[in-house]
């Protein structure tokens, strides 16, 4: 009940609407939700493409950023010693190094600005400005190695913090895969440390071999810096660990980039711990340590380019499967779209042989078979209306039949026989065929009437009937009661012997049969008048019939119980 | 990069008690002193009284010496010379004195008693180009009378702490007039008279064998709290003396701050340092802002400790008088401050130029540390030169732990007389390692000579705060 009421206005809407109208609505009603959502679909894929892609260019430019630390790690050094010793080769280094720093600079510069423009590159003009007079030292008593160090580590750090911000701009930091996630992680969050306990390890190790003693506050400091090293080494080998067995798919150890601290660690502990003086030449240590960093740089930076190959390969996946995508959809549009059609179609063309078949019905023709192609319920429509087609013909054909009969002999009667000659006397004019025109009389009829009652001249007149449609056989021949006791028979294609032959046979049966009504048997003969010519002009009917009628005359005249033929130029006349 | 300072100023109105008594003795009787412990009782009112008498108010000899090399201390430069100006840089009051010698590598030993290790070592080491040209000495060195008269009653009543770390009982002058050991004697030159309150521009530089140097300027300003006048001699907050500084120049250092209070007892209360790091724009403080914590930004050329010759707490050396002698040392040394000389013609490679160096013989007392051996320290032994008159370390001389000599400090003094008293003007560290030497306290290029007053300042000026604001400027 709710249902309906429901349902009903839905109902009414689509009781006013035409097919085409009503497919409209249902098409627009279907399409749209489905457009929605394959817009969603794609634009969901599209943007899972795109975040590909700034994920395979976040990688990229991390590794160019990385590359910069690198650099940056190296200048920092370089300017530490430059700053705290004196070397004409050392400012030459600091130079090359500031030199090659703000290379880096302007070549990351340029790399970012290559690609989106959404990453913040004030950053590395800050630091551009920053390296050419950079902040080292306040000058002040007291100061420290370390606090010096802590000064200029200082624009490594926000190299750092600035990596970290382009990785949460790349949206590197929210990739689903394990394995590179731990990488970024790795590579934005840990590594960092280790490489500043590393920068420690070689800045305070050269500059107190270059200063050659070690003070109270350089033992603390050299002994922390160990220390420092060995945690951070420990507390990498763990994340290593860790993000290895992630990856299942080789076989790795840490080993590879540990190497470089431990030997940083040895060093370290060869040169500055396990001695009483300190021997070693300052340069040395810097360069041998600054080797062990670049091995571990370049070891790291070639797990970043695996997570860069990896990012490519799954774009590369993304976009196949957007293609594939694209392609089915289109597809399958088209296919709907042509389904719909061939739908409408199929329901209009269906509909419009109904309608045409109804109105041809409606006109008249009842003989058009409604038929229609589909294999639907239209088709049971279409059915039944040809059943109801097939109904109104068969009531028709038996009105007709009824319309020209008459009643009592079960002959055409005089509407039809009219009717019917008009039309032979036309074909016959056509064809140039004779055609014959019987008129058969019952003799004496009305003494049968008088003597034996109505019902026996009934019965007399229903007799005539059955002889008459017995001997005028012919398709082509029409038996009609002409009138009373008067009976008409035309023969189409019929000389005037064939007439003759026709009629004699008539007034023959009927001479020789008798007619039994209840205890009578009655004797009857017929008088028959023939004409038979080749109609010519517009009085060809009432000639015939004249014809006819005259020949008819002269039999009752000359006796009754023969048959009169009329013709034009000789009279025939046969009697029995 | 800037020295703890050490100034001198001399009564003006000093008595000249002239009074030539042979205090030989005296020195012979010190020098048998080794590092005793503390908390002893002073010295006599007998010996006491000596003060002002046949020793100078300070405790110096008053007499010349019998060889007349030495003159007897009249009272020292009291006065500045007619028409000076207290803007202006204090005039050479001996211009027109000629060297009596020249010494120089090839005539060094016919000095040789007169000779310190240190100089010697420099005549070696640099036979072309360094000498001493020695004139008359003149004990130009005074002091403010009340500060006489604290001296005369810290005779009797000051001693050391338990541990040597600090002095009790000391008003503001001389703790230790009579010393009776090397740790007295240290703690002397620790709390030597230079003003109460002091600020000047000075400039330090690191000289490379080629000549090369890095110049740095720094705003000095220190309040030597010990000084302040107080009845009862412990109400200073063990605070020995406040010492701020800010870098001036060059660029890249400038804007750095440092703010350093030294405690009169250090077992108490240790050193504190800050710095205020420009480029984190916050105030840190500093750990190692003491003893052998080599100095940065003279290239390790010294060690915190040196500054000044020696500073800050004793605790790591036993201290042994060695006794008292003639020794030739840089003394008013006044030419080498003013503004005529220009850097190039002071700063030569290896050593200051010799020209503007006057060298006077004075009595010194001799005083060796030797490193504690539970204690850490990059000198293994020290020997350090004390004038008689001002208590100030003239030279230093610092040794590896392989008992080679390994740098040499020389104080130059000069007298300023708008102040009362002789304070360094050049603190010389030459590293012999290296060939490096490093000069501190140059005024020469400063718009003038500071100021140098009797008069306390707040401590609210040297605080942290205080040097965060000074940071920023």
């Amino acid at each position: 009940m709710l249902l309906k009421t429901i349902i009903k206005p839905f109902y009414r809407l689509m009781n006013r609407l035409g097919y085409s109208r009503k497919f409209g609505v249902i098409m627009v009603l279907f399409a749209v939700p489905l457009l929605v959502l394959l817009a969603q679909f794609y634009i969901n894929a599209s943007s899972e493409i795109r975040q590909a892609r700034v994920h395979s260019e976040g990688v990229d430019a991390i590794i160019r950023v990385h590359s910069l630390i690198a650099q940056l790690e190296k200048w920092r050094d370089i300017t530490i010693l430059n700053f705290v010793a004196s070397d004409t080769e050392l400012s030459t280094l600091q130079a090359n190094a500031t030199q090659a720093l703000q290379r880096q600079i302007s070549e990351t510069r340029t790399f970012l600005q290559k690609t989106n423009g959404y990453q913040d590159i004030r950053f590395l003009d800050t630091l551009s400005e920053g390296v050419k007079d950079p902040f080292i030292a306040p000058g002040m008593e007291g100061i420290t190695i370390e606090l010096v160090f802590d000064n200029v580590h200082d624009y490594v750090e926000q190299a750092y913090n600035w990596q970290r911000q382009l990785a949460t701009a790349y949206g590197l930091l929210g990739i689903a895969d394990h394995s590179t996630f731990g990488i970024m992680n790795l590579v934005l969050y840990d590594v960092g440390d280790t490489y500043e306990a590393l920068g420690r390890a070689r800045v305070f190790g050269s500059f107190y071999l270059y200063t050659g003693f070690i003070d109270s506050s350089g033992t603390y400091v050299i002994d922390k810096t160990f220390s420092h090293l060995e945690k951070e080494t420990e507390k990498i080998q763990d994340k290593l660990v860790a993000l290895l067995a992630l990856d299942t798919s080789q076989k790795r150890s840490p080993e590879s980039f540990l190497n470089p601290l431990h030997g940083a660690l040895e060093i370290l502990d060869e040169q500055l711990i396990q001695v009483t003086t300190l021997k070693s030449p300052w340069r040395s240590y810097f360069e041998k340590t600054g080797a062990l960093r670049d091995l571990a740089r370049a070891i790291e930076e070639g797990t970043l380019y695996k997570a860069s190959s990896h990012i490519r390969a799954e774009l590369q996946h993304r976009r196949q499967e957007m293609l594939v995508f694209q392609l089915l959809t289109l597809t399958l549009t088209l296919l709907v779209l042509l389904l719909y059609t061939g739908f409408y179609y199929s329901v209009k063309n269906t509909i419009t042989q109904l309608v045409n078949a109804a109105e041809a019905v409606a006109s008249g023709d009842l003989d058009r078979t409604m038929r229609t192609q589909t294999h639907d319920e239209l088709s049971l429509l279409g059915n039944a209306l040809n059943n109801m087609r097939e109904q109104l013909k068969a009531r028709q054909v038996h009105l007709h039949q009824k319309s020209i009969t008459d009643t009592l002999t079960g002959l055409n009667n005089r509407g039809y026989f009219d009717q019917v000659l008009r039309a032979e006397i036309n074909r016959a004019m056509r064809s140039h065929h004779p055609i014959g025109l019987l008129l058969i009389d019952i003799d004496h009829f009305k003494s049968i009437n008088d003597d034996h009652g109505h019902q026996a001249g009934d019965e007399c007149l229903r007799y005539m009937g059955r002889i008459l449609k017995q001997v005028a056989k012919r398709e082509s021949d029409t038996v009609a009661r002409y009138g009373g006791e008067e009976f008409a028979i035309i023969l189409p294609d019929s000389s005037a012997q064939d007439c003759l032959a026709v009629a004699e046979t008539i007034r023959k049966r009927v001479e020789q049969t008798e007619v039994v009504h209840g205890d009578t048997v009655i004797n009857l003969t017929v008088s028959c008048g023939i004409a038979s010519q080749i109609p010519v002009g517009t009085g060809a009917m009432s000639e015939l019939i004249q014809g006819a009628d005259e020949a008819l005359y002269e039999a009752k005249r000359a006796g009754r119980n023969r048959s009169v033929f009329q013709a034009f130029s000789e009279r025939t006349t046969t009697h029995g | 990069m800037v020295n703890l300072p050490s100034f001198f100023a001399t009564s003006s109105k000093g008595a000249l008690l002239l009074r030539s008594v042979a205090s030989w003795c005296l020195c012979g009787l010190v020098s048998s002193v080794c590092v005793v412990p503390s908390s002893q009782a002073r010295v006599s009112e007998d010996l006491a009284h000596k003060l002002g008498a046949e020793l100078t108010p300070l405790g110096a000899v008053r007499a010349g010496s019998e060889d007349g090399r030495i003159p007897p201390w009249t009272g020292g430069i009291t006065q500045p010379p007619e028409g000076y100006k207290k803007e202006d840089f204090l005039p050479d009051p001996f211009e027109q004195e000629a060297p009596v010698a020249v010494i120089d590598a090839a005539n060094a030993s016919q000095y040789a008693s007169l000779l310190s290790n240190g100089h010697k070592a420099l005549l070696t080491k640099y036979p072309q180009s360094f000498r001493i040209e020695l004139f008359d000495s003149h004990r130009t060195h005074a002091a403010p009378d009340w500060l006489y008269e604290n001296t005369r009653k810290n005779a009797t009543q000051t001693m050391l702490s338990d541990d040597g770390s600090g002095i009790i009982n000391a008003l503001g002058g001389v703790p230790f007039p009579i010393p009776n050991n090397g740790l007295e004697l240290i703690w002397n030159h620790i709390t030597r008279w230079r003003g109460i309150w002091l600020r000047r521009d000075e400039a330090e530089a690191v000289v490379y064998p080629d000549g090369a140097r890095k110049l740095v300027v720094a705003d000095l300003d220190i309040m030597f709290n010990y000084y302040k006048p107080r009845s009862n001699p412990n109400e200073h907050d063990n605070i020995l003396l406040y010492y701020k500084s800010l870098v001036k120049s060059p660029a890249r250092l400038a804007g750095g701050a440092f703010l350093l209070i030294d405690p009169i007892n250090q077992s108490l209360q240790p050193r504190q340092a800050w710095g205020y790091n420009a480029g984190q724009r916050r105030v840190r403080r500093l750990p190692h802002a003491a003893h052998d914590s080599a100095a940065l930004l003279s290239e390790s050329t010294r060690t915190m400790d040196d500054t000044d010759m020696f500073n800050g707490s004793p605790e790591r050396f036993d201290w042994k008088i060695v006794g008292k002698r003639q020794l030739i040392v840089p003394y008013n040394c006044n030419r080498l401050g003013l503004p005529a000389l220009d850097y190039d013609d002071i700063l030569w490679p290896f050593h200051l130029n010799p020209a503007h160096i006057r060298h006077e013989v004075h009595r010194v007392w001799v005083l060796e540390a030797t490193l504690k051996p539970d204690a850490r320290h990059i000198y293994a032994r020290r020997v350090f030169y004390i004038d008689e008159d001002s208590w100030a370390i003239m030279i230093a001389e610092n040794y590896d732990h392989e008992g080679q000599l390994w740098r040499v400090g020389i104080s130059h003094s000069w007298a300023i007389a708008q102040a009362r008293g002789v304070m360094p003007v050049v603190d010389v560290y030459h590293d012999l390692k290296s060939d490096r030497y490093n000069a501190k306290g140059m005024q020469n290029h400063a718009k003038g000579p500071g100021i140098i007053l009797e008069e306390v300042r707040s401590a609210e000026h040297y605080t942290p705060a205080a040097l965060r604001k000074l940071g920023h400027r």
